[in-house]
Formats: C-alpha cells, structure tokens, sequence
C-alpha cells in the first residue's frame, strides 16, 4: 500500500513536472528543469535502490522524487542564468539600436539642413527633436534616474566633443 | 656755476637710474569676469565681439578654429543650454600681449524635455587672451575639459 503511494507521488511529480516543461521542450528540446529532474530522478531512484536493500522499490521511489526535486532546482537554476543573459543581451541590442537611429536621425537632419540652407536645417532639426524626443526623454530619464548622470545624447556622433562618452561630459 | 653743474649731473643720475616703464599689461579676471557675464546674460554680440578673429576651441575631441566656426558652434550651440556660469581660478600669469586664466566651472545644464531633469556639469577651463594690432584683447583659445554632468538633486 505505502509502495503504490510513492509510485503515485513520483508519477505525479513527474507528470506535473513534465507537463510544464512541454512548452518549452516544443520551443527547444527539452528545458534545463526537465534535463535535471529526468537525470535527478533517475540517478536518485537507482541510488535509492542501492542503499536501502531491505525495500529496493521504497529506496528507489524515495531516492527518485528527492533526486528528480535536486535535479529540477538545478536546472531551473540554468534556466534562470541563462534568461538574464538573454535579457541583458536584448536589452543591449535595444540600446545599440536606439542610438543607431538617433545618429541616423542626426545625420539625416545634418544632410538635409547642408543642401538646403538654414531655414532647412532648422525645420531638420526640429523634425530630429520631435521623432526621436519621446524615445529620447524616457530612456534619458529612466538613465538618468539610474545613473545620477544625464545622458551623452551624442554617443557615437564623431562631431560630437565626446563621442565615446555613455555619460553627457558636454556642458560649458 | 658749480651748484648748477652738481644739479644737472644729479639729473642725469637719476634719470639714468629710474627704472623703464612697466609694460601695458592687462587685468586677466576682469577680462575673463566679462566674457563669463556675457555667457549668463546670453548676449551674443558681446562674446563675438571677445573673439579673436583666429581663435581656437578645444573639447575633447571638438576642435573649432576661427571666430565664424567658433561662435556658430560653441557659442551658440552651448548658450541656451547653460545658465549661471562660474569660474573658480587656479592659475593666472600676464605678460605685455600674453594673458591667460585657468582654473574649473560648474554650470547649470537645462534639459532640452521638461520631462528630463536639470543637470550640474563641472569641467576645468584655460582661456587665452592675446592683444591684437589694434592694442585690444582678445580670446586667442578656450580649452575646455567637461567632467560627466550629474543629476541636480
């Protein structure tokens, strides 16, 4: 009766367990949680099986659900590295790619003010103030707010006093 | 006849003794006091009219020379984004067409977006002045080292 119980208890864990990992496993194989608590249970269930002798199924039962436990929290832990890589990474092509577009922006309003004259320029460059100012003023605040530092909004503007400055040195 | 020659050649010595004329020099701080309250009243016109005709700007990697290049874009680029500039003086020295000040400014930086905060920067400056054929001086180079601009509290 207590055998059939542990039985029921690992293939419940094992079906809940399994059954969240399908997601991910339809994205990319299997999840690192999965990985572990497969690996984990049955590395426990075999060393269950040997250490307790008096009731092999009992030792494997126990040793399974407490190695398939280790081996989940294991791999959730991967899991979680390597989301907050994937997260900084993104988060820095999103930064690479917002200043690509502000010295785009730049240059165009530079080129076109260049073949049309003053009037020109300044109409570039207030057009250059309005598209790239909401992107502009949130990242800067939220940058700034972080930091203690405005911003260099002339990162990667090689006119610029300070091109390679991630923070705003031009004041006087 | 005797006394009179005593007289004249005790002229002469002391004629020949006094010492020449100091150079015309000038009062560095109070060219460096105008040209810094030209930059807080924003009047253009005043600092144009500092600028030596080949004058030189140097930031970082900006390098602007002469006085068109140099008034379009650090004068009036920079002046409607500071307010109350001050200087603090660490080094001064004069000579008969040389003056030059040098020392650090802090500023206040306005913010371009009423959402984005105002800023303090802070920086180190030498401005250089030199007397021009005319017997007036002018700004022959401004250098200026602008340290990261903190978040005004």
């Amino acid at each position: 009766m207590q055998v059939s119980r542990w039985i029921f208890a690992i293939v419940l864990f094992f079906a809940l367990a399994l059954g969240d990992f399908a997601h991910a496993q339809d994205r990319q194989g299997w999840s690192p949680q999965a990985k572990g608590a497969v690996i984990g249970g049955l590395g426990g269930a075999a060393a269950g099986a040997l250490i307790n002798k008096r009731n092999r199924a009992v030792g494997g039962v126990v040793g399974g659900v407490a190695g398939a436990g280790i081996g989940y929290a294991i791999g959730k832990h991967t899991d979680n590295k390597r989301k907050e890589r994937a997260r900084i990474a993104a988060e820095n092509a999103a930064i690479a790619r917002n200043a690509e577009y502000r010295n785009a922006e730049y240059r165009n309003a530079r080129n076109s003010g260049r073949g049309n004259g003053t009037a020109s320029r300044a109409a570039g460059a207030t057009a250059l103030a309005a598209s790239a100012a909401p992107v502009k003023a949130s990242d800067a605040a939220a940058f700034a707010d972080r930091t203690g530092y405005l911003p260099n909004d002339t990162n990667g503007n090689r006119d610029a006093a300070y091109p390679t400055s991630e923070y705003r040195r031009k004041s006087w | 006849m005797k006394s009179f020659l005593n007289l004249l050649l005790g002229g002469a010595l002391l004629t020949a003794c006094s010492t020449p004329k100091a150079p015309d020099t000038v009062n560095v701080q109070t060219l460096n006091q105008q040209f810094v309250e030209a930059w807080n009243a924003k009047n253009t016109v005043q600092l144009d009219s500092l600028l030596a005709d080949d004058v030189q700007f140097v930031q970082g990697e900006a390098h602007f020379s002469g006085k068109a290049e140099v008034a379009d874009k650090w004068i009036r680029a920079t002046q409607n984004t500071i307010s109350n500039l001050k200087t603090s003086t660490v080094s001064t020295g004069t000579d008969a067409s040389l003056a030059y000040e040098a020392g650090t400014f802090s500023v206040d930086v306005l913010p371009e977006d009423p959402r984005l905060p105002r800023g303090t920067g802070t920086g180190n400056f030498l401005l250089l002045w030199k007397k021009n054929a005319k017997n007036n001086w002018k700004l022959s180079l401004a250098q200026l080292e602008g340290l990261p601009v903190q978040v005004r509290r």
